[in-house]
């Protein structure tokens, strides 16, 4: 298999990272909605994984070493030139996120784009999410709380992977 | 005064690493003062809406800290307990959010996404694949917001929520709209391939500091250096 990225792949990138860009900005919606009525937990169990879908949607598609990273920080970047209260900061978190979500590929050698993997490229970006989460709002929230909204961070984003794989799944099989 | 776009940009991102790397308050408040007088300055009234976004998260940051925040109780009107952790954590993600919002006004007052990319690419010599992508996105997002708006009809009509909650919502709501959008890019990927995207060799000019790019690039050290000073030798010592 080449891994060299044809001009359709960077197309297909791009479509990733504006409908991401877009749903990311969109997202706020839900999150604040689920924190009105269920607080702070329910709103990160229930919405933090929406940030971390376009990495293994765009790797599920695209199938090559990069993806995931490129996908999630592009649609970062892409969030950030839109006019909005974090500004540059989306580009930082998807940066992070992205690598973290590339491990998930690397360790399976980019051999493997299945199911497990998505969930692991939805899972991991939790971790540099609330590092960066901590550098922003530790002097809000102590400890045992970032400890608990990393749990619930993650599993949020094993189930928005997952959700990514079956969509990418779908769409990939309509073509 | 003129400012290359790459530079607007690298100042956009000296700030919001400065909102997530400093902790104290005086290095905090130098800073997010400064820059939100100028980008108020610049764009305040061009981005009213995001002022307002800005005030609401703000009553967000509040609430959190009320909530979350612990420490000696200072005062208590009910079931509202304002502790001293509160007030200090208020005031320093305010601070950081305040920063934050201020490179957004300044960057978006003096520049556009558009002349960004045509500068990373002939100044920065950013990959011409990198450019391709995100000006492409950026272009998308106007056609995608009216195929989303379709989408939504459609959804409203069977009966599912506008604001999507459940997996099943997401679903619904991202699959058609990346169908649609996959089918488009790869055409697109084709046209330009078509086009000798490949083959296109990018001319670049290199890097030429005008005044208003030095006077960013100082500013910059400026800021840096005297954010350092104050986080080693703080005015306001809290506990």
């Amino acid at each position: 298999m080449s891994y060299r990225y044809t001009t359709v792949d960077l197309a297909i990138l791009a479509v990733v990272a504006a409908v991401f860009g877009a749903v990311f900005t969109f997202a706020w919606t839900p999150y604040y909605a689920v924190k009105a009525i269920g607080g702070k937990f329910a709103a990160v169990l229930l919405t933090y994984g929406i940030w971390y879908m376009a990495a293994p949607l765009a790797a599920t598609l695209i199938r090559k070493p990069g993806a995931a990273l490129l996908g999630e920080t592009l649609a970062g970047l892409v969030e950030s030139l839109l006019p909005q209260v974090g500004g540059f900061s989306c580009f930082i978190y998807g940066l992070g996120q992205g690598i973290f979500s590339e491990i998930a590929y690397a360790v399976f050698r980019y051999k493997k784009y299945g199911l497990l993997q998505a969930v692991l490229a939805g899972a991991l970006p939790a971790l540099p999410s609330l590092v960066l989460d901590i550098l922003l709002w530790s002097s809000v929230y102590p400890p045992p709380v970032f400890a608990v909204l990393f749990v619930l961070a993650a599993a949020s984003g094993a189930i928005y992977g997952a959700l990514s794989y079956l969509i990418a799944s779908k769409i990939a099989v309509r073509k | 005064m003129k400012k290359s776009p790459s530079i607007l940009f690298v100042y956009g991102l000296f700030l919001t690493l400065m909102a997530f790397l400093l902790k104290n308050i005086d290095a905090l408040a130098l800073l997010a003062l400064l820059n939100f007088t100028i980008g108020l300055a610049l764009g305040g009234k061009k981005f009213k809406m995001l002022l307002v976004a800005f005030t609401i998260s703000l009553i967000g940051v509040l609430t959190n800290a009320l909530v979350f925040a612990g420490g000696e109780a200072l005062w208590s009107w009910g079931f509202i307990v304002v502790r001293k952790g509160a007030i200090r954590g208020f005031i320093e993600v305010s601070l950081k959010l305040t920063l934050l919002l201020s490179a957004t006004l300044i960057f978006s007052s003096l520049t556009n996404p558009r002349e960004l990319l045509k500068s990373l690419e002939s100044e920065l010599g950013v990959p011409k694949q990198l450019s391709f992508m995100v000006s492409l996105s950026l272009r998308l997002l106007r056609i995608f917001e009216k195929d989303l708006a379709e989408i939504q009809l459609i959804r409203r009509s069977r009966g599912l929520r506008a604001t999507p909650i459940t997996l099943s919502d997401w679903e619904s709501l991202l699959t058609p709209l990346l169908s649609i959008g996959l089918e488009r890019g790869r055409w697109i990927g084709i046209a330009a391939e078509l086009r000798g995207f490949s083959l296109r060799k990018v001319e670049k000019k290199g890097l030429k500091l005008q005044l208003g790019d030095v006077v960013l690039i100082t500013a910059m050290l400026a800021q840096a250096a005297i954010a350092v000073f104050l986080q080693l030798n703080p005015l306001i010592h809290c506990p």
